[in-house]
């Protein structure tokens, strides 16, 4: 396995190579002039000039490509934003964090809280805690985050005044961006889990494991459990490969400094380097996250890990 | 009652109490779209005026916070002294217009000195001689000299952003002795406008704050000013407080929009106005711009004052005069213009968002004259007055049922969206593309591919430079047109004319209204209305000469 994830690693390189190049050649031709933003319509075409010669925006396209290449992959720098003059790297590295944080607390709660209730409720299929956990789980995914987000503002800030409204600095902060955040996951897991859980419950196998005289509890979690799962474990990957960027409502609402505020704002500006060096930044993300969701499958299904192993002797690896 | 009919009860129940409370949400970040149904709308006259003045205030003290709600400027760089954010207070200028359309005064310059009160030009030459007040520090201590001056000037040059002074600098600024700095620009400054957007645009700064920055000062800030940055989290919060070593300390040479009456003053940047009325309903804001359906709500509650003003950015729509247009026919385009009710505009907009244009600027402007207001043209025409001339203009024109093409970006496409509505009203075909800004420009360059577009247009100071352009001005633009592809001496004549700081004047602002509306070039359609809500202990607000509030001389009184 070790030798698979070392080639894996090996293809990040690549594909960061391959997204560079794709990236900037999509912003190069995309309509549209950073400098003409930045100074306004007002601006005289000698301004415009001048901004875009400071900015090397004049350059042709190849010698635009190889200082982006250069900086990014022998000073691994992604570059200086063209709004506010400050190194996309080190305020990513300020705002990350954050996000990140943020994200993962939701991924942690949506899967400690999600994938019991799921099974609790597969367990009692049809009964009354099944139905009122499965209306919650509609209303939940259903509910517009934004919308949520704000009524938790309403009770929690407003009525009775427990936590702050909005911004960062004391625990009380995160909060209600949190469980804003976790909502819809935790609706999407305990729906997901109750389906694969029920699914996995009317196998032979699950039939056989009891008539064998097991506790309901080894059966629930030794052999239902790890076959429940396995389709979890594709949607975590992809929850946290867009935990860099998808919590940009949450920041908007709770003036939450973090990378999705940061990479809209950027977007709307036409700031290359930052629309660049985050694109790249996301891409890392998403390999590695399906780098991980290959390794967890492997780890908790034996048939695919041999499967690997078969490739990799084919292939002489 | 069955399990089952119970279980159904309580769903419809639930989807029920969900779609109530969906429509019961009010106070959204747009109002744009809808027209205001509260009675309580605020019209455009119901500010109250006193609330801005330049009178000293009784009863003032220092308060030790004040929070407000703003934008995150996102650059702090000193080189690019154009955002309303709290870094205003940080930085100073040789000289300031302390409100919009006032005189300049010197500020850094030192008034005594110079035949102009702070700087002396011979006429007819091009060299701005500016003295420099000899007692001034910034933050970090630094005194500031001309040489610290003319490297203000110089790096903001050689940095790119030169902006409004591009146009006419020459050789770098020198310092000719310590408080002495001499401009050798590439002409005399003779348009409105230009020797303040010379000497009071330009932020002043010492050569060892930007030689001691890391960064070129794009995430820290040392100025003059008589707050220092404290702290500034980019889209989070900017604090700035108060200097106790302010280098003027003779209160009474200090103008009244830099008194300071906060020891600490906050912004924090909120986009949301939902969040907005929250805070301030829990105390934890003292300054707001809420839309007006939120604004509504403050107008009539003694916990707050309230006030509304128009913003200074004008939205044109402006025609595509090529040959390649049906707009490339004058009657064309009055027919067009003519079937814009701006009045019905305003209403679907909301009273309290935007205010109808009656001429190609508004009242907020010096030299505006109501008497524009009467004018027989397609701008002042009041509830669809133009309307019954549209078919008349149309058969001029030759009109065959060709669709009109219009463009939009985010910031316009709700007004377009009304407009297209009315143009198609009056039967023209008509249809509306909403584009990225920076896209517009690129398909603005082609005459093939537009009819008529729609912009924001403003001017920070004199009403001249409304029109100070490409969309009037065809030395903006490399092609000897302007971007509306009109090639017109006479307005080429008249615009600058007006532009000339001797012959601007109300006479030459109307000779360029006159044949703007006699070729119907372009339709000021109206500005966005700005409506802030203020702690009730705040006794008045100050603007800046961009009409931006100057939070930090909003004058307290407990």
């Amino acid at each position: 396995m070790w030798r698979y994830t070392l080639k894996r690693l090996i293809w990040l390189v690549f594909t960061i190579i391959g997204v560079a190049f794709l990236i900037f050649t999509i912003m190069f031709f995309t309509p549209g002039d950073p400098a003409k933003i930045i100074l306004g319509n007002s601006a005289s075409e000698a301004e415009i000039m001048a901004l875009r010669e400071h900015l090397g925006l004049n350059a042709p396209y190849y010698v635009q490509l190889g200082n982006f290449v250069y900086s990014l992959f022998v000073k691994l720098d992604l570059g200086t934003s063209y709004w506010t003059g400050i190194s996309v790297i080190s305020e990513l590295l300020n705002r990350a964090p954050r996000t990140l944080m943020l994200a993962w607390i939701c991924i942690l709660l949506n899967t400690v809280i999600g994938i019991p209730l799921g099974i609790a409720c597969a367990k009692h299929q049809n009964k009354i805690l099944d139905r009122i956990v499965m209306i919650l789980s509609v209303i939940g995914a259903s509910m517009p985050g934004f919308w949520f987000a704000l009524m938790l503002i309403v009770l929690f800030a407003k009525e009775l005044g427990w936590l702050p409204v909005y911004g960062i600095g004391t625990w009380k902060h995160w909060v209600m961006p949190i469980i804003a955040g976790s909502l819809a996951g935790l609706a999407n897991n305990a729906r997901q889990t109750r389906s694969t859980f029920l699914e996995t419950m009317r196998e032979d196998f699950v039939t056989t494991a009891r008539s064998k005289g097991l506790s309901d509890a080894v059966v629930t979690y030794k052999h239902i459990l790890p076959n429940a799962v396995l389709p979890l474990i594709g949607q975590l990957g992809a929850a946290f490969s867009n935990s860099l960027g998808g919590t940009v409502i949450i920041e908007s609402v709770f003036v939450f400094p973090g990378v999705g505020e940061y990479m809209t704002s950027a977007i709307a500006n036409n700031d290359y380097p930052i629309i660049r060096g985050g694109i790249i930044i996301l891409a890392v993300f998403a390999v590695l996250a399906n780098l991980l969701v290959d390794l967890a499958y492997a780890y908790l299904d034996p048939r695919i890990k041999a499967q690997y192993v078969q490739l990799g002797k084919k292939r002489g690896i | 009652m069955k399990r089952s009919s119970l279980f159904r009860l309580i769903a419809a129940v639930l989807c029920l109490l969900l779609v109530l409370s969906a429509c019961s949400n009010s106070g959204d970040g747009d109002v744009s779209n809808s027209p205001s149904e509260s009675s309580n709308t605020p019209g455009i006259n119901s500010s109250d005026d006193s609330m801005v003045n330049q009178d000293e205030v009784e009863g003032t003290s220092i308060h030790d916070l004040l929070v407000v709600a703003g934008e995150d400027p996102t650059m702090i760089n000193p080189n690019n002294g154009n955002n309303d954010s709290l870094i205003m207070s940080v930085y100073e200028t040789l000289f300031q217009c302390p409100y919009f359309g006032a005189p300049m005064e010197p500020l850094l310059a030192d008034g005594t000195r110079g035949e102009f009160g702070g700087y002396d030009h011979e006429k007819g030459t091009s060299v701005y001689t500016v003295y420099l007040k000899d007692y001034i520090y910034d933050s970090a201590g630094n005194h500031i000299t001309a040489s610290d001056v003319a490297f203000s000037y110089n790096n903001k040059v050689a940095e790119g952003w030169a902006m409004q002074i591009q146009t006419f600098w020459g050789e770098d600024a020198v310092a000719l002795d310590e408080t002495t700095v001499q401009f050798n620009f590439t002409r005399e400054l003779t348009q409105a406008g230009e020797v303040e957007a010379a000497l009071s645009v330009p932020w002043i700064y010492a050569e060892a704050a930007w030689n001691a920055s890391s960064d070129g000062m794009a995430s820290e800030a040392c100025g003059t000013g008589r707050y220092r940055l404290v702290e500034y989290i980019s889209g989070n919060h900017m604090t700035v407080e108060l200097r106790d070593d302010y280098w003027e300390t003779d209160e009474s040479k200090i103008a009244v929009n830099q008194q300071a009456f906060y020891q600490t003053v906050r912004m924090d940047f909120i986009q949301e106005d939902s969040v907005k009325v929250i805070s301030l309903d829990k105390g934890d804001l003292d300054v707001a711009k809420l839309s007006a359906t939120s604004f509504a709500n403050y107008q009539n509650n003694d916990n707050f004052k309230t006030y509304t003003i128009l913003d200074n950015r004008l939205c044109f729509l402006f025609a595509n005069c090529s040959e390649e247009s049906i707009m490339s026919d004058v009657n064309m385009r009055l027919a067009v213009f003519n079937a814009i009710d701006l009045d019905a505009l305003q209403i679907f907009m909301g009273e309290g968002t935007f205010a109808r244009a009656y001429s190609s600027a508004h009242a907020g402007y010096e030299l505006y004259s109501t008497d524009w207001e009467n004018w027989d043209n397609y701008n002042a025409r009041k509830n669809g007055e133009g309307l019954a001339l549209v078919d008349g203009y149309l058969e001029a024109a030759g009109y065959d049922g060709e669709t009109l093409r219009l463009y939009a970006d985010n910031q316009t496409e709700s007004v377009m969206t009304v407009v297209l509505s009315q143009i198609l009203n009056a039967g023209i075909n008509a249809e509306l593309f909403v584009l990225q800004g920076s896209a517009l420009d690129a398909l603005y360059a082609d005459p093939t591919q537009w009819d008529a577009g729609c912009g924001m247009v403003g001017s920070s100071d004199y009403i001249c430079n409304i029109f100070n352009n490409e969309k009037w001005d065809t030395r903006k633009l490399n092609t000897g047109m302007t971007s509306g592809f009109v090639q017109d001496d006479e307005l080429q004549a008249a615009v600058e004319t007006m532009m000339n700081a001797d012959t601007f004047n109300q006479e030459s602002v109307e000779a360029v209204l006159h044949i703007i509306y006699d070729n119907a070039y372009t339709m000021c359609l109206g500005s966005n209305v700005n409506n802030f809500v203020l702690n009730s202990n705040i006794a008045a607000m100050r603007f800046s000469s961009r009409n931006w509030p100057i939070y930090t001389a909003f004058p307290w009184v407990d």
